[in-house]
């Protein structure tokens, strides 16, 4: 099928959809919630005990047992190495999959295998790469690392090769009509263009893995979750709000870091598409 | 190559987009040292054209060869120029990198990886840059820079290659007049000392048969006429761009 053919079948669907689909899909979506929450029983749901629970809860949690900052500091400080390494690792070993996953540099027969590694790596989350490490390697925060790393080459994998998809491809005809190889065309063009958005797409990638990395740790793979699960074994929950307390505080501070940050790069990237 | 050889040679050349042809028929040479006027109105095919012989698109139909290497091929790394219409800079990269780019093709792989090139390139692009007019911009990032500014990078780097054969698609638009005109001159200058042959794209036909040794005019579907810079018609036979020609 020609590409104007193709346009113009989507056309058609598109145009179909508009009239008969939309009610029927949204049809659909309604009958899909319904059966879901039916499986789920959520409708019986008892409520009745919550109060009871969160007056327990409350009790058993305040006052809050400070003696234990110590250690969820030094727990948070773990989760970042660990998000950190993770992030790093990943971002790096991503880059040359994610290149030859891109469609505009590479024929289908690379970019194909590289598109399904990196989406077997995203199948699953990093808990669970985590418990298979943990498997693997024992508990601790090396378990934590490469789960963690191996999560955000499958992601991050992902939004590089749609970021090189969306490049202009005008630079990328005259330098490789002037004869240039594609290690030229990659390293002297592509990366140029798409720095902006990779250094971003690390940095969400960072905040994001710094919150996992502090689930992961529940499951043994090191962190200040590994602390909380501790805690958590024993009920002691005046302790357990505290480590909670902290990675509340941090993950809000890294977010507003990391936001602004990003928007510092994509700011830079629209004005140089806009100019 | 045998010296013989037309550096660009086209028979009964096909070109267009998705097997559907917008120019046929297509049979011209062009001879070293000399230039190749392109010239109709918009849409007529000339950036499909000069794009097929850029090894940018695949022939539909016939033969052609830039420096004897079959179409969609391309010739040999640093042999052949090409300023697109779109230019195709890199934004964010300065304009001595872009000029650089011109001389990937002396570059070896270890080099290409660490964006390592030799000084005498480095000198060979601020001298191209100086010429162009951009001088004391080596450092600027071609997103900085106006539309007129950025061409001018453009042709730049096509100079600093020194290339056989050069393929420019509108390289005097958005350019004042004294510009444009020592673009000209460099560019009649390079071609003196190189024996570059030169296929150019332009709108204004003025212009075209000023700085061609012929010109073609592209328009229902092939070759309307081939003139030579006085504007006289040749006839159909006639070779477009090769300088033995009336």
């Amino acid at each position: 099928m020609s590409e104007s053919e193709h346009h113009a079948t989507a056309a058609t669907i598109r145009a179909t959809l508009g009239t008969f689909g939309r009610p029927l899909i949204f049809g659909l979506a309604l009958l899909l919630a319904i059966w879901s929450i039916w499986v789920l029983e959520l409708h019986g749901t008892d409520f009745s005990g919550g109060a009871e629970g969160l007056s327990f809860l409350y009790g058993a949690a305040i006052p809050p047992e400070m003696s234990v900052l110590e250690v969820g500091l030094r727990g948070l400080l773990e989760t970042l190495y660990i998000a950190y390494v993770g992030t790093l690792f990943g971002v790096v070993l991503s880059l040359p999959v994610s290149l030859v996953a891109s469609r505009n540099l590479f024929p289908w027969y690379l970019t194909l295998p590289a598109r399904w590694l990196l989406a077997v790596l995203r199948v699953l989350p990093s808990i669970l790469w985590a418990v298979i490490f943990v498997i693997l390697i024992g508990t601790g925060p090396a378990a934590g690392v490469f789960a963690i790393t191996l999560y955000t080459i499958g992601f991050v994998g992902k939004l590089e090769y749609e970021a090189f998809e969306g490049l202009d491809s005008a630079p990328i005809e005259a330098v490789s009509a002037l004869g240039a190889t594609r290690l030229q065309v990659l390293r002297f063009v592509v990366l140029p263009q798409a720095i902006n958005s990779l250094i971003s797409q690390s940095m969400f990638m960072f905040e994001y893995n710094v919150r996992h990395a502090a689930a992961i740790g529940i499951v043994g793979a090191g962190g200040i979750g590994y602390y909380i699960m501790g805690y958590l074994d024993f009920l002691q929950y005046d302790r357990v709000i505290v480590l909670l307390a902290i990675v509340f505080l941090a993950v809000l501070i890294i977010d507003e870091l990391s936001y602004r940050l990003r928007a510092l790069f994509l700011g830079d990237t629209r004005t140089s598409l806009s100019s | 190559m045998s010296r013989t050889e037309p550096p660009i040679r086209c028979q009964d050349l096909a070109v267009g987009y998705d097997g559907e042809p917008i120019l046929t028929d297509l049979s011209f040479t062009v001879e070293s040292g000399s230039t190749l006027a392109l010239v109709g109105r918009s849409g007529c095919g000339k950036t499909t054209l000069l794009k097929t012989l850029a090894g940018a698109l695949t022939p539909l139909e016939g033969d052609a060869a830039v420096l004897d290497t079959e179409l969609p091929e391309t010739p040999p790394p640093g042999t052949m120029g090409y300023v697109p219409q779109s230019l195709g800079l890199v934004g964010h990269e300065t304009v001595l990198m872009n000029v650089l780019h011109g001389r990937l093709s002396d570059l070896g792989w270890m080099d290409s990886l660490l964006g390592r090139f030799s000084g005498d390139a480095k000198i060979d692009a601020c001298e191209a840059i100086e010429q162009v007019g951009l001088g004391g911009y080596e450092r600027t990032r071609v997103k900085e820079l106006s539309g007129g500014q950025r061409r001018r990078v453009a042709i730049a780097r096509a100079f600093v290659q020194e290339p056989r054969v050069l393929l420019a698609d509108e390289m005097l638009s958005e350019l004042d007049d004294e510009t444009a005109r020592s673009i000209v001159d460099c560019l009649a200058a390079l071609q003196r000392e190189t024996d570059m042959a030169v296929v150019i794209v332009e709108h204004n036909l003025e212009i075209a048969r000023e700085i061609a040794d012929a010109v073609l005019r592209l328009g229902s579907g092939g070759i309307e006429e081939r003139m030579t810079p006085a504007g006289t018609p040749t006839p159909d036979s006639t070779l477009a761009g090769d300088r033995t020609d009336p």
